[in-house]
């Protein structure tokens, strides 16, 4: 592994005006292309910057990378309601064609996180590559009842919470001095509004903005994970401790790699959340995806 | 003249220089056709932190409906947030970097046309600073600005420490203990998987009483979204009552409407939208041929 090298970063436009950054080392050492897939929400800088400094980290040891925003989402034009799953596909096949382009070979590694894990999935049989890293993936597209009762699951534990709270002081006299946020408890952290579209209560506010998007086809977990049938590469899925849906991905994973026979590794950091946001987090879970390269590759 | 919108614009972007080398993600929406523009460039800061994700999709589509009006405008992403290079800084550099920006969008645009800066919350405050004695500037545009940085950054960590206790047990560094330090002695922390430095938490601190001392043709527009807090309600009478003394011409104006920087997946904030259109389309008309 050399270090050191130049890392310069430009912006491309490729497909229907789909914006990418492309990060191409000074000097190509190691020629193993990566391709970033964000998730459902946000640009292609990803949570807290970490695709971008994992793109520059790759970079800086030799490896070029795109990363870009799927239709609808960051600078890319498009409704952002008519994205879903298999419209980020198409984005990000023709994203793979582009980095094609630039340096002269698909992707070998594929780099997604949260439910760009589910394209990755998908498109694992076309983009054929070595390599996969999977970050805190979905571990399927749940039926609308599902989502119901997980959304129900957390508001009681919430709910719970706030109960403990309202026997401390400190509670009381915030909510004498009017300090309490009541329009974040209710809305941000005990989702009413979200619960109360699901049953039509009254709750729900007047949006002022579209709805929160949610991917709109629901597939059991084996629809996406039967994809790795027949595949040869290898795969690292990492998983944050703190991200109450571990055990079900470990679980889905852990039973595809049996049914299918394929290459799964699971690290989970007990100390992480679901989006690895700390800067200590977000240097471990890329120290134990680089040692994973290296050794792979 | 020009009464229908523009149908096609023309989205770019592109990396400009900072103040320290690093290079600055920044992305110009303009109305395809030349002839149908108007004499203003619109700049737009953006807030820092999370509330720059959260809020990205809103000004994206805020700078294309300005640019369906005829407005070219640029939107960027200060260093140590979004697609920039570098790390967080103090906000001084920020604001340099802002100056710096606009230093080099200038000899892109038309020659003669004027600027008009939006902010929204933090990047409100540093952008203002930025553009107020700049001449160039006829308008300024903030969005639910934050007033007071040093209790913005303290009500953050504070939230984040509240959230660890709740849903998990992060290590990273959010707790009552590093925020008391961090209070009283100006010790680096993080929040949100970003790292504070000592440096970046001091520059808070000291500008948490900045009264900026703008010239006098610039207009400004305080745009908040819904009712602030009490607290946040008393800073800004304050605020306000400060600049009207020194003669600053300031408008406010508040729509309904949800914060769509404090979560995730809003895409558009239409009352904002049209509001600051409004104001935009109103000072800049289409000049007649």
């Amino acid at each position: 592994m050399v270090l050191g090298a130049v890392s310069l970063e430009k912006t491309l436009e490729f497909a229907d005006r789909l914006i990418g950054i492309l990060n191409i080392p000074d000097d190509r050492i190691e020629d193993c292309p990566v391709l970033f897939i964000n998730g459902w929400t946000g640009n292609c800088a990803g949570p807290h910057r970490m695709l971008k400094l994992w793109a520059k980290n790759f970079s800086l040891r030799g490896n070029p990378s795109l990363r870009f925003d799927f239709r609808g989402r960051g600078d890319s034009p498009g409704e952002e309601l008519d994205k879903n799953i298999y419209s980020m596909a198409e984005d990000t096949l023709a994203a793979a064609e582009c980095l094609r382009k630039q340096v002269g070979r698909m992707p070998a590694v594929l780099i997604s996180i949260c439910s760009g894990s589910l394209v990755a999935l998908h498109l694992v049989k076309r983009l054929r590559p070595e390599r996969m890293i999977l970050l805190s993936p979905e571990a399927e597209l749940r039926p609308e009842r599902e989502q119901v009762a997980r959304e129900l699951r957390r508001t009681t534990a919430y709910v719970k919470q706030y109960i403990r709270k309202l026997f401390c002081v400190a509670t009381w006299r915030k909510i004498l001095r009017g300090e309490v946020h009541w329009r974040i408890i209710f809305f941000g952290v005990l989702r009413l509004d979200a619960l109360g579209r699901y049953f039509k209560w009254g709750v729900a506010r007047k949006q002022n903005a579209a709805p929160v998007g949610l991917p709109v086809h629901s597939r059991s977990s084996a629809f996406w994970l039967d994809e790795l049938e027949g595949f040869e590469g290898r795969v690292l899925v990492t998983l944050g401790g703190q991200d109450p849906g571990r055990d079900e991905v470990r679980m889905e994973f852990g039973e595809a790699t049996k049914r299918m026979g394929a290459d799964v590794e699971i690290w989970i950091d007990p100390l992480s959340d679901r989006l690895f946001t700390s800067t200590r987090g977000m240097q471990r879970v890329f120290d134990v995806a680089q040692q994973w390269l290296q050794r792979e590759m | 003249m020009h009464d229908e919108p523009v149908t096609e614009i023309d989205v770019e972007a592109r990396f400009l220089g900072g103040v320290c080398g690093e290079q600055i993600y920044a992305v110009r929406s303009a109305p395809g056709d030349c002839s149908r523009r108007r004499d203003c460039v619109a700049v737009v800061c953006p807030p820092l932190l999370e509330e720059h994700r959260w809020s990205y999709r809103v000004l994206y589509r805020l700078a294309a409906s300005l640019a369906e009006a005829g407005f070219v405008t640029w939107r960027f992403d200060f260093s140590g947030t979004g697609n920039s290079g570098g790390a967080l800084c103090e906000l001084d550099r920020w604001r340099a970097e802002a100056q710096e920006i606009v230093a080099q969008i200038v000899p892109l645009e038309k020659e003669s046309a004027r600027l008009g800066m939006i902010g929204l919350r933090l990047g409100a405050f540093i952008g203002f600073h930025a553009c107020a004695a700049d001449r160039r500037f006829a308008t300024a545009v903030l969005l639910s600005p934050i007033l007071d940085p040093w209790r913005h950054i303290r009500q953050l960590l504070h939230s984040r420490v509240l959230t660890n206790r709740v849903v998990q047990a992060a290590d990273d560094e959010s707790t009552p203990d590093r925020q008391a330090a961090v209070e009283k002695r100006s010790e680096s922390t993080e929040l949100f998987g970003y790292r504070l430095d000592k440096e970046f938490v001091d520059s808070f601190r000291k500008a948490r009483s900045a009264v900026v001392a703008p010239h006098n043709d610039l207009k400004t527009l305080v745009f908040d979204l819904e009712r602030p807090a009490r607290a946040t309600k008393a800073a800004q009478d304050h605020w306000i009552r400060e600049h009207s003394t020194r003669g600053l011409c300031m408008e406010h104006k508040a729509v309904e409407g949800a914060p769509f920087w404090g979560r995730i997946g809003m895409f558009d904030a239409p009352e904002l939208r049209e509001g600051v259109l409004e104001w935009f389309s109103e000072l800049f008309p289409w000049r007649k041929p």
